[in-house]
Order: C-alpha cells, then sequence, then structure tokens
C-alpha cells in the first residue's frame, strides 16, 4: 500500500503553515507503515506525476501568486484535477485554493477571475471597507461514516481552525457544505456555512494547519485515498492531538 | 491649556512607572494625542539633529536602543519609544517623558521604533532625517496581513518623501531593494557577505522569493536565512545593489560575536546573523549622522541585550537566556543559533501566547523546522503559553518520541524549571511577545528575591 500525495504549488500556495497539512498526513501513514510519498508540483514541472496521485493537496496564497498559478492551472494542472476528482481521487483545497475551484471570484474592482467550476459555487469580495473574516473557526462536521479515533477518546464530530478571507462564498444550490458554523464566518458570514465537498473533494476556508487538530479528517482523507473502510485503519495514540482539538473548541 | 495636559500626562506616565504598571506607559501619548492631534510633529520639528525612523519586521528594538546607546556615549540626548511601544502613541510618550513642564524638549536627536503597519503614517508625520529598512518577513497575518500589501503601503510611503531624506535599506533582503529602486530621497545599502554561513538551498519559509520586477522566481549566490542573501534575478538581471556598509567574517561564540563591518573588526554581545544585520544598520546610522568610523565601533561591545533580545539572567546559579521569537523567520533562525551554542545539560522552553499582540493565528508554528534541531533538544524542551497544546503537538509531528512537559502557566512551568536549576546547564526561552512579558516578570521577580 502506498500514498500518493500531489501537492499543488508549495512555495507560492503557502503562505501561513500549511505544509503542516502534508507533514501531518506523511506522519499518520508512516505510523501505520503506510508508504508516502510526496510530490511536490510548480509551475511549468510536468504533469506525469499529478496525473497517477491519489491524494491532491493545495493551500492558501497571497493574490499576487495566485496570479502567477492561475496561469499555469487554467492551462495545464486544472483539466488533469478536474479528471483525478471525478474518477474518485481525494482533494484538499483550502483558502485560495477553494474559492479557485468555483465558478468565478469577483475581485473588490469588479473583476471577475475564472475558476475551474469543480464546485457549484463562486466567490466576491465586498472589498476593503468590509471587514475581513479573520479568527478562530469552529463548525459541526457534515460527513458520515468518520473514522473513529481509538476507543479511550471522545469522538470527535468537529473541525478545529483559523480562517482569514476577504472573500465570500457562495454555494450553488444542492452542494453539500463541509459543515455548519458554530463559530466563525465559514463561506459568507451569513447562512451558516462552511466549505463543501463534491464527491472526495473537500474546500475549506480553515487556513494552514488544519489536518494537525483533526485527526479524523486526516484519516479520512488517508482512508478515502488508499480505497479503504475508515473504521479499517490502525488507531494512533492520539492524546495530543485530541487534547489541542478540545482546546480549541474550549479557546475564544 | 497645553501645559496643563502635558503635566497630567506626565504625572500620569511617571506614576505608572513608578508603580510598575507597564502598559500605562502609552496612555499618556493616547491622552495628549487625543487633545493635540499635531502634537508629535510640533514637538519632533524642535529637534536640531533630526529625527530617525527603524522599521521591519525584525530588530526594531535591539537596532533602536544600539543605535541609542551608541549615541548618548557621544554626549547626544536621545528621545527614544520603550521597546514595543512603537505606534504612534508610544512615540508620543517618549516625547512627553523628555519634555520638561513648560513643554520644551531636552533632546538632540530622535530615534523611533516604529511598527510595520504604522510606517507609512508615521513617516507623514514626523518627516524623519533617515529611514532604516531591516527586513520582511510574515508575521501576524491576521493584523498585518501579506508581505506584499505592506510593501505596496511602504512603496506608496516612501515615493512621497522629500529627496533630502536618507534611506538606509538592507540590501540582501530583495522587496527591501525593490522599494530602494522606487524611492524618492538618497538611498544607502547595508549587507552582509560570508559564503561561509551559505544556506544550501532557499528555505521554505521564505517569503518574498519572486522578482518584485519581473515576477521570475529570484536565485541566490548566497542565502543567508529566510529570503535574506545574495540575490539575482536570471531573467530580468536585477542584482543586490552594491553595500556601503558592508559586514562579513562572522564568528559566532556562546558569548559573543567577531564580525567585520568595513574592515572594522567589532565584537558585540549580541550574537547570530541577524543580529549582525542590525549592527551593520546602526554603523551606517552612525556614518549618516557624520560620526568618525573609528569612534562607533568600540562602543558595540558595551551594549547590552535589551529586553527579551537575547537578554540573560542569572537565577540560582543559572545562566536564563531570553530570544524572544514572534514569527517564523525569527523562531528559525533562533533555533539554529541556539544549536550551535548548545551543551549537553542545557535545557529549552519554547512559550506560545496567541493574545492580540501576538497574532490569534498561530498555523505559523508549522513553518519552524523544530525537525532539523529535535536530536539536540529531546531531553529537555518543554512547552508552555496559552497554546502549550499546540506546541506539543507541533513537536510530535516534528518527531519528538518523547512527550515534553507542557504547562499553559509559564509561572508554573519555570518554578519546575528551576528546581533542577543547579544541577543543568543554561536554560534558552524563545516567547512570542506577550509570553515574553509574563516570563520577564516571573525573572525579575526571582532575580530581586
Amino acid at each position: 500500500m502506498k500514498l500518493k500525495i500531489a501537492w499543488l504549488y508549495p512555495s507560492l500556495m503557502g503562505t501561513y503553515g500549511d505544509r503542516g497539512n502534508i507533514i501531518t498526513l506523511i506522519k499518520r501513514c508512516q505510523w501505520r507503515n503506510i508508504q508516502v510519498e510526496v510530490r511536490e508540483v510548480n509551475p511549468g514541472s510536468p504533469v506525469d506525476n499529478l496525473r497517477s496521485s491519489d491524494l491532491i493537496f493545495m493551500g492558501g496564497a497571497q493574490d499576487r501568486q495566485q496570479k502567477i498559478v492561475a496561469d499555469d492551472i487554467l492551462k495545464n494542472k486544472g483539466p488533469i484535477i478536474l479528471e483525478l476528482i471525478e474518477k474518485g481521487a481525494v482533494g484538499l483545497f483550502v483558502c485560495a485554493s477553494y474559492q479557485f475551484l468555483g465558478h468565478f471570484y469577483r475581485a473588490a474592482d469588479g473583476e471577475e477571475i475564472p475558476g475551474l467550476g469543480l464546485f457549484d459555487l463562486h466567490t466576491v469580495n465586498p472589498g476593503l471597507s468590509v471587514r475581513r473574516c479573520i479568527g478562530n473557526i469552529v463548525v459541526e462536521l457534515n460527513i458520515d461514516g468518520l473514522p473513529k479515533l481509538a476507543t479511550n477518546y471522545q469522538r470527535l464530530t468537529t473541525l478545529v481552525g483559523f480562517e482569514n478571507h476577504g472573500g465570500r462564498t457562495y454555494l450553488g444550490e444542492g452542494v453539500k457544505p463541509l459543515g455548519k458554523v458554530l463559530r466563525g464566518f465559514g463561506n459568507n458570514g451569513k447562512d451558516g456555512t462552511e466549505g463543501a465537498i463534491y464527491k472526495n473533494a473537500i474546500g475549506c476556508y480553515f487556513h494552514g494547519p488544519l489536518l494537525p487538530r483533526n485527526p479524523h479528517l486526516a484519516d479520512l482523507l488517508i482512508s478515502k485515498a488508499l480505497g479503504v473502510n475508515p473504521l479499517d485503519l490502525i488507531a494512533l495514540p492520539d492524546d495530543l492531538e485530541v487534547k489541542a482539538h478540545i482546546s480549541a473548541l474550549n479557546n475564544e | 491649556m497645553f501645559n496643563l495636559i502635558l503635566a497630567i500626562t506626565k504625572t500620569f506616565s511617571r506614576a505608572s512607572r513608578l508603580l510598575n504598571i507597564g502598559s500605562g506607559y502609552t496612555w499618556s501619548g493616547h491622552i495628549i494625542l487625543f487633545f493635540y492631534p499635531h502634537f508629535i510633529e510640533e514637538a519632533i520639528s524642535s529637534l536640531p539633529q533630526g529625527t530617525i525612523i527603524i522599521t521591519g519586521t525584525n530588530g526594531k528594538t535591539t537596532t533602536a536602543q544600539a543605535l541609542s546607546f551608541i549615541l548618548r556615549e557621544r554626549n547626544l540626548r536621545v528621545v527614544t519609544n520603550t521597546s514595543g511601544a512603537n505606534l504612534l502613541n508610544g512615540i508620543a510618550s517618549a516625547l512627553i517623558s523628555k519634555m520638561g513642564w513648560r513643554g520644551q524638549l531636552h533632546a538632540d536627536i530622535g530615534v523611533f521604533e516604529v511598527d510595520e503597519a504604522v510606517f507609512p503614517e508615521a513617516v507623514r508625520l514626523i518627516q524623519p532625517t533617515i529611514i532604516v529598512l531591516l527586513n520582511l518577513f510574515r508575521d501576524q497575518l491576521d493584523r498585518y496581513g501579506e508581505v506584499d500589501t505592506l510593501v505596496s503601503k511602504w512603496k506608496d510611503a516612501l515615493e512621497g518623501l522629500p529627496s533630502s531624506v536618507k534611506i538606509l535599506i538592507n540590501a540582501n533582503d530583495p522587496a527591501l531593494a525593490f522599494l530602494g529602486e522606487h524611492s524618492r530621497g538618497e538611498v544607502f545599502y547595508f549587507g552582509v557577505t560570508d559564503h561561509e554561513l551559505n544556506l544550501k538551498e532557499v528555505p521554505h519559509y521564505a517569503d518574498s522569493r519572486d522578482c518584485l520586477n519581473c515576477n521570475s522566481v529570484l536565485s541566490y549566490k548566497v542565502c543567508y536565512f529566510s529570503h535574506i542573501g545574495i540575490w539575482f534575478c536570471p531573467v530580468c538581471k536585477r542584482t543586490t545593489p552594491p553595500l556601503s556598509f558592508e559586514a562579513g567574517n562572522i564568528r559566532i561564540r556562546k558569548e559573543e560575536m567577531h564580525f567585520f563591518i568595513n574592515k572594522f573588526e567589532t565584537t558585540t554581545k549580541l550574537v547570530g546573523i541577524y543580529n549582525v544585520y542590525n549592527l551593520t544598520a546602526v554603523f551606517g546610522l552612525t556614518q549618516l549622522l557624520g560620526m568618525g568610523e573609528a569612534l562607533s565601533i568600540p562602543l558595540f561591545k558595551n551594549f547590552e541585550p535589551h529586553f527579551g533580545r537575547q537578554e540573560t539572567f542569572l537565577i540560582a546559579g543559572q545562566t536564563v537566556k531570553i530570544l524572544l521569537s514572534k514569527n517564523p523567520t525569527g523562531f528559525n533562525v533562533n533555533l539554529r543559533l541556539i544549536s550551535v551554542i548548545f551543551e549537553p545539560g542545557d535545557r529549552l522552553l519554547l512559550a506560545l501566547n496567541d493574545g492580540i499582540a501576538d497574532g490569534r493565528d498561530v498555523s505559523w508554528i508549522y513553518d519552524v523546522d523544530f525537525e532539523d534541531f529535535l536530536k539536540l533538544f529531546e531531553e529537555s524542551v518543554c512547552a508552555s503559553g496559552s497554546r502549550a497544546d499546540d506546541l506539543a503537538l507541533r513537536l510530535k509531528y516534528a518527531g519528538l518520541k518523547k512527550e515534553p512537559i507542557v504547562s499553559k502557566n509559564t509561572k508554573i512551568i519555570l518554578e519546575e524549571l528551576f528546581k533542577e536549576a543547579g544541577k543543568r546547564g543554561a536554560l534558552y526561552i524563545l516567547p512570542t511577545y506577550t509570553a515574553l512579558l509574563s516570563i520577564r516578570k516571573v525573572l525579575l521577580g526571582k532575580e530581586i528575591s
């Protein structure tokens, strides 16, 4: 068994600790003796590695980097990403990447930047006069069949993290959100939804290292990418993970 | 009326200092700016030797304090803001404390460290004679926004300067060199040339990796840390600008550091390459102020590290050294520095808070390369601060086998560590800003008792 991870644009889309997600996936595989290989995919790099990957991760970015990436992704990597997700590959797309996988992103100046359209959603930046959505965020997950952590822990059904985004995302009708906002803003600060799910792809505003404090989500991604039942993964001693998760549930 | 408000604020600021209410310091500035919004401009206009503004993500306090020290040694009366009080109310408070009861300023020159986000407004108000740009790294994204955002705000501020202003810029930060190319005023560059300190590759936590002129990825002849180094653009051919103030031949020891600036050998109690930058900027400033080269260099070795920036305490026979580490670059360079001087028996305490002044978002700890130094600290590392649980988890994912000692309460963990003080070596503490404040309070109490 080997997990092949494509890490898209690590230096351009990795503003704040996004690599924590990759570190978590690697470690949780290694602790279970599952082989894991991370392929870094950059602008101009060949697409063969991407094509044969089981799990795609793409993080957040600043505006300027986003423009550099946009060019490469629309022309080269985008169609392959769509094809992979349609075939059941796992995807985790955070913040700028999440916005980029919708139909379009309307910038503060009104310019519409087309997206890949994987998720039926669009994002509008209301401009600098409207406050960014910044702060700790907690959502109740909208996913069945979450992997169980070792029996001595309380079952985690929440996701904890930090969000920092100017754009407001609106889901199309019938799109499944990742979860319900318990604290924070989520997609747009109004409708109580956060993120989106399509097949095995997740888009969300949990920026930076989302997976270390949410080991149940990390294991879900790993199991889906390997094509095994999440309940069949070996349980790990997750004391510190659960402690940090609960700490975040209680942190204002 | 002005004299009355001044008297009230002066009394207030003295009382808060006497009663040791640290946060009281900036209130006096706050009050006077409320009644007299032009207080800063008017007060500063009477300084015969002008005003120096120092900004950047890391090194502001050390640079401002070292320069102030040297100027005082040269018998100049300096008005400077205390560390961390680097918003406008902090500057106003500093001016109040140097003012007589009738409003006359007892100072010859102003040296102010200025917050990165406040810099454009401070430049407009203060009309400084010299500006120093130290570096720009990701820091508190939830407060400052992204590095690119700051660069563009600074660019606007520098384009509007009168041409008489002197600007001293770190040439090894490519984003700042770009600003130098677009500034009005007389630009001077400082930097480091030392091939021995070259990292094999540009680290993942570097921020300004692309040429701001043509968006191509920059190449490096030498990279010292983050995106700091001797860089060039392979496409549009921009390069590190020529240096007026050049440091090199750096030798780091446990208690001191030796290096050369423009052929002058320098010794200092501050260690680590980032302090080479700070002190080279200080040297550059003394030159721009017309001080002889031979006069300022010998003073460097007398400057004592300041307020958590390599500040050392002696407690129960144990050396305790605090190295403020508030962002990925600071944390990474400090870990690397400690790894050079760490000895068996030494211990390491990490303290991570998520207060407003720290940034509520602690995602950046995953940009710190604990992995590289784990072997050294494996047995001795402790985690503290309001986000101690997140630190402990970070260390686990870095590969720490043993669970570290964890306590959110810094006082409790310090008590625990001092129990063994006699039997152990030095204690190195890497705190974020508000963690530094609470740790210093505990240590100062210990030192006296």
